[in-house]
């Protein structure tokens, strides 16, 4: 006895010790929000964004923008816009900050061409000047009713997101109540998931602990039994936070679901401890009802715990690393909170319980008996009718339900509408070309110049097709410069070009003697400037060598080079080299990153150029898209892995494949429940519900696997199993999808969808075991009893 | 342009002279050293990308200084595209004057703009960047900070911030040749570029940097700058550096 309580001691030190760590553990949790967490370093769209980056600089850009009610261009306004441009500017992590506060505006001067400031203090002469090159300006730095002016940030490749846009809100944060501002772009997005998540989980683990404590209280009847039934849970939680940090495991939206899971599905063993323990209370003394009751428990909640398990440990076949870190986690939570069940709960009961004085428990449910008997009744009397028209259901609408499910992985659809970033970005898109990206890099091939007139009217006309988009808010490209410059130093119309007999070359070292430099001619007195007036040419892409004096294109493609040497290194955003650019980059603007429409976008692109042209697509929404499908694929991977597993699981358990065949049946009607449900309430597959499929069949088998136990017992008639091992089925139904109904209370959608859509799955899952399964017994029972008939 | 040349005049040319202790001073001497009232440059620099890939320019520059005031023409060699695309900038009382002659139009268009914080022909090189690698007493406050058998280490910090906000040069003690520049952000503290002289020579009796490089810390770009020939003190008249000479050669 003293060894025994020795022993129940040392388990619950050593249990409050473990605990004790792991939740210490959550001061050294690295969070990282960003969908970069959860693609894989060697996708396609890894390596491209990379070699954008090499090329072009940082893919982040990041908006600051203020809003007034009437037009920006006003004192007050601009010198508000100037300042924080100015300090921008400053900024660590900053390349360039660009607004109409501080852009040079190019224009023509009666001998050439002038750069000014387009911002000067004369507001008619800034007008003016937005005028003569609206393309350029309304839509990206002003809009076009002139309320909202913008800070186009570009940063450093190696800065940093949070410092950044902590001093960003620094800069703006004297000017809220004279303006407003919003600062916007996919870093943001990013930091504001972060900075949400660990403080969700906060919200989330008290919300889904109470609907725990209400639950196991409804049927444990016992404030003493709900708080030790509490322990194990919270154990196998803070063991698996406690593995995240010591395992440096990044702490995603799909890991952080582990603490949450656990606390629902384990309460289901310690319900059974406890309920077995009251139950059998008055047949001898504590140690005794407990070796009894483990001794029952140990393999159903062991059989449960399995299949629950190894739902979970299917996610190890997805392509993406945070979904395979969860499975496993869940894995070694859901085996920590069965073995805690087993071991600690009763440890604790033996401690606290001095006697077995517990109180009689499981209210009977005049109700539930009710529905059972409905249930029961439906699956005699049209049992046949409702297989076979189940069956058709399923094989009909199961493929034809998970077709029409959409996948989306944008992270602005993480928040919900009325949250202040939603809001914002809304506010942005519907006056300026938008606050989302993709970037475009195109290589023509080696023989072929990107500053060829050509290759420039051929990107011109991919950017008018994509433009015509309505997703596309605009596309930012070497085309406008190349245009202007040519417009501010091209010929006039009915300009002559001069011809010169004889190109004088230029060479300082081409003679030995110092003085003349290689010049034949003695130095006379300086002559008058020849410089012509700047403005004279089309705001074209000069195509037409005749129109320039020029024998062919190639000689217009120096043309080009040569205006494009004033810009030096100013294009580098768009170029790779400004005299000789072999790679050209297009910045996509988008209004919105709705999957299916960012799709048709990026199926269209390729066909815009030529085959032989190599054009690759990355940027921010392009690794959003790429995640869509790899998350597509995680599903369909993750559920078939999940259905072999728990096949050969209940295979095992029951020795029959045609009753683990069975047992998947109510599982395989959870799924068609969350994809129709996923289609009615427009629900996208994304990185948490995704997780749902394996989620359902690893939890969902379970109430086949009871039910079917029970029937191929063939010790009780069916009405009984049906009062019995039914009513346990449905109210294990219902304490989980209580459980899950606290993630609608999570500030993020992905979550908040996830816990609708599970409590539907179960109720699903439990009400077609409850139906189909005694209907199979009943009109089918050679599927069930291989050897004898049922009795 | 013309920070162009001065940068250029300041990283390749010579420095001849004796010790001097104070860092403000070393500055200034590295300054007046470098002085030619006109210079002529034929110029290779090559754009060495992170991945290796390399692409190469060539230029000539010929300049002309009085009264402080810098006149120069400066005239693209290759790449091809921008062959004999030829710039002129003379610097005015108030203001720099600026022209450039575009071989494919066979015309000169004036051009008033100032590119300090723009790149030089894609590279790594800047002019307010360069100009700020050596600031005299008045510029910035200078600050010894190591004394080696052969190099004074100098820090400058400049009195108006402009693309830097600190400079660490490594002045050679025989020649006062900048070694090495450290170019920091105006925070003072994260390195942005270092430009380290890989060669050095004599032209005549003044030593000269003949071969630099300048690189970019956040991308790992560098461009290698060569000087090829080089001649001092040349007299050149003023009619070379007017618009007209530009566009036809003649005067």
């Amino acid at each position: 006895m003293e060894r025994r309580r020795a022993l129940d001691w040392i388990i619950i030190s050593l249990s409050i010790v473990l605990t004790a760590l792991g939740l210490l553990g959550i001061g050294w949790l690295h969070v990282d929000s960003s969908t970069d967490a959860f693609i894989p370093t060697h996708a396609d769209v890894v390596q491209i964004n990379d070699r954008i980056k090499e090329r072009f600089g940082s893919l982040d850009p990041v908006v600051v923008s203020i809003y007034a009610e009437d037009t920006i261009l006003q004192p007050k306004y601009m010198e508000i816009l100037k300042t924080i441009s100015e300090e921008i500017e400053e900024l660590d992590g900053v390349s360039t900050a660009n607004s109409i506060a501080n852009v040079q505006h190019l224009e023509p001067s009666f001998d050439g061409v002038e750069a000014v400031s387009l911002y000067d203090g004369d507001f008619e002469a800034m007008k003016n000047r937005i005028e003569e090159w609206p393309s350029f300006y309304e839509g990206t730095f002003l809009s076009a009713d002139h309320t909202v002016a913008s800070v186009l940030i570009q940063t450093t490749l190696d800065y940093d997101s949070k410092r950044l846009l902590h001093d960003l809100r620094e800069v703006v944060a004297p000017y809220q109540g004279v303006v407003e501002t919003s600062i916007l772009g996919l870093p943001a997005v990013t930091e504001a998931i972060s900075e949400s998540l660990l403080s969700d989980l906060g919200i989330l683990v008290p919300i889904v602990a109470t609907l725990i404590i209400l639950i196991l209280y409804y049927f444990l009847r016992s404030f003493k039994a709900t708080l030790l039934s509490l322990v194990p849970l919270i154990f196998s939680s803070s063991v698996a936070l406690g593995i995240m940090a010591v395992a440096k495991i990044t702490f995603t939206m799909a890991t952080m679901l582990v603490p949450v899971l656990l606390l629902i599905v384990g309460s289901a063993y310690t319900i059974h401890i406890f309920s077995h323990f009251f139950q059998n209370r008055d047949t001898g003394t504590i140690e005794e009802v407990l070796r009894v009751v483990v001794k029952r428990n140990t393999y159903p909640i062991i059989a449960a715990a399995a299949t629950t398990a190894f739902g979970f440990l299917a996610q190890l076949s997805s392509p993406l690393e945070p979904f395979r870190i969860f499975g496993l986690l869940s894995f070694i939570g859901v085996v920590v909170c069965a073995f805690s069940s087993l071991v600690l709960l009763p440890a604790l009961i033996r401690v606290v319980y001095k006697q077995p004085n517990g109180k009689k428990q499981m209210k009977q449910q005049g109700k539930d008996s009710r529905l059972m008997a409905s249930a029961l009744n439906v699956a005699t009397r049209h049992g046949k009718a409702l297989l076979w028209v189940s069956m058709i259901i399923l094989v009909i609408f199961l493929p034809l339900s998970y077709y029409f499910v959409e996948s989306g992985t944008n992270m602005l659809d993480f928040f919900r509408p009325s949250s202040s970033l939603v809001k914002d970005s809304n506010r942005f898109n519907e006056r300026m070309q938008g606050s989302f990206s993709m970037t475009v890099m195109i290589e023509p091939g080696e023989d072929v110049s990107i500053l060829d007139p050509s290759t420039l009217k051929t990107i011109e006309a991919a950017i008018m097709e994509l433009e015509a988009q309505p997703v596309v808010g605009g596309v930012q490209s070497i085309i406008p410069f190349v245009k202007r410059m040519n417009q501010l130093l091209g010929p006039g119309e009915d300009e002559i070009i001069p011809t010169v007999d004889e190109e004088v070359v230029f060479d300082f070292f081409a003679f030995d003697d110092d003085f003349y430099l290689g010049f034949e001619d003695e130095p006379a007195q300086a002559q008058e400037v020849v410089a012509s007036a700047g403005g004279q040419g089309e705001y074209e892409i000069p195509s037409d060598p005749a129109r320039y004096g020029l024998a062919d294109e190639s000689e217009l493609a120096n043309l080009i080079a040569q205006y494009l040497l004033l810009y030096s290194g100013n294009l580098d955003m768009f170029i790779n080299d400004p005299l000789e650019p072999d790679v050209t980059a297009l910045t996509l603007v988008l209004k919105s990153s709705d999957t299916n429409r960012l799709r048709t976008i990026t199926t269209l692109i390729p066909t815009l150029f030529p085959e032989d042209w190599n054009i690759e697509v990355g940027g921010g929404e392009a690794v959003a898209l790429a995640l869509a499908d790899l998350v597509t694929r995680s599903q369909i991977v993750s559920l078939f892995s999940s259905l072999v597993a728990v096949w050969f699981l209940v295979w095992f358990t029951l020795k029959s494949p045609k009753l683990a065949t069975l047992a998947l049946i109510p599982c395989l009607f959870a799924l068609l429940a969350v994809f129709v449900s996923m289609h009615v309430f427009a629900i996208k597959l994304d990185i948490v519900t995704s997780l749902l499929a394996a989620l359902c069949i690893g939890i969902g088998v379970d109430y086949a696997i009871h039910l079917l136990s029970a029937i191929v017992r063939d010790d009780m008639p069916m009405d009984r199993i049906m009062q019995t091992t039914g009513k346990a089925i449905l109210a294990n139904a219902a304490s989980v999808s209580l459980g899950f109904i606290g993630l609608l209370f999570s500030r993020f959608m992905p979550i908040a969808n996830l816990g609708v859509l599970f409590c539907i799955a179960m109720a699903t899952a439990a009400a077609s075991a409850l139906l189909l399964l005694p209907a199979v017994a009943v009109h089918y029972p050679k599927l069930i009893f291989t050897r004898r008939t049922p009795s | 342009m013309k920070r162009v040349f001065f940068m250029l005049l300041l990283i390749l040319v010579p420095a001849l002279l004796i010790a001097a202790p104070s860092a403000a001073r070393i500055m200034d001497l590295v300054i007046d050293t470098q002085k030619a009232d006109t210079a002529a440059m034929d110029l290779r620099l090559t754009l060495i990308e992170a991945n290796g890939t390399e692409r190469e320019r060539r230029i000539q520059t010929l300049s002309r200084t009085i009264d402080d005031k810098t006149s120069i023409i400066t005239v693209f060699l290759s790449p091809e595209s921008v062959k004999n695309t030829r710039f002129l900038s003379v610097e005015g009382e108030d203001a720099t004057d600026q022209w450039i002659y575009l071989p494919a139009l066979k015309r000169v268009r004036k051009i008033s703009a100032s590119e300090e914080g723009g790149s030089f022909m894609g590279s790594d090189f800047s002019y307010s960047d360069m100009a700020s690698t050596t600031y005299d007493a008045d510029e910035a406050t200078h600050r010894l900070i190591e004394e080696t058998p052969t190099t004074y280490v100098v820090e400058s910090i400049p009195k108006t911030v402009k693309s830097y906000g600190k400079n660490i040069a490594t002045v050679e003690k025989d020649t006062y040749l900048p070694l090495k520049v450290e170019f920091y952000a105006p925070d003072g503290t994260t390195l942005l570029k270092t430009l380290t002289t890989l060669e050095t020579g004599t032209v005549g009796t003044r030593p000269i940097t003949k071969v630099v490089e300048m690189k970019t810390i956040a991308t790992g770009h560098t461009t290698r700058l060569e000087m090829l020939q080089v001649r001092y003190d040349v007299p050149i008249p003023s009619a070379y550096f007017t618009a007209r000479f530009l566009e036809t050669g003649r005067l």
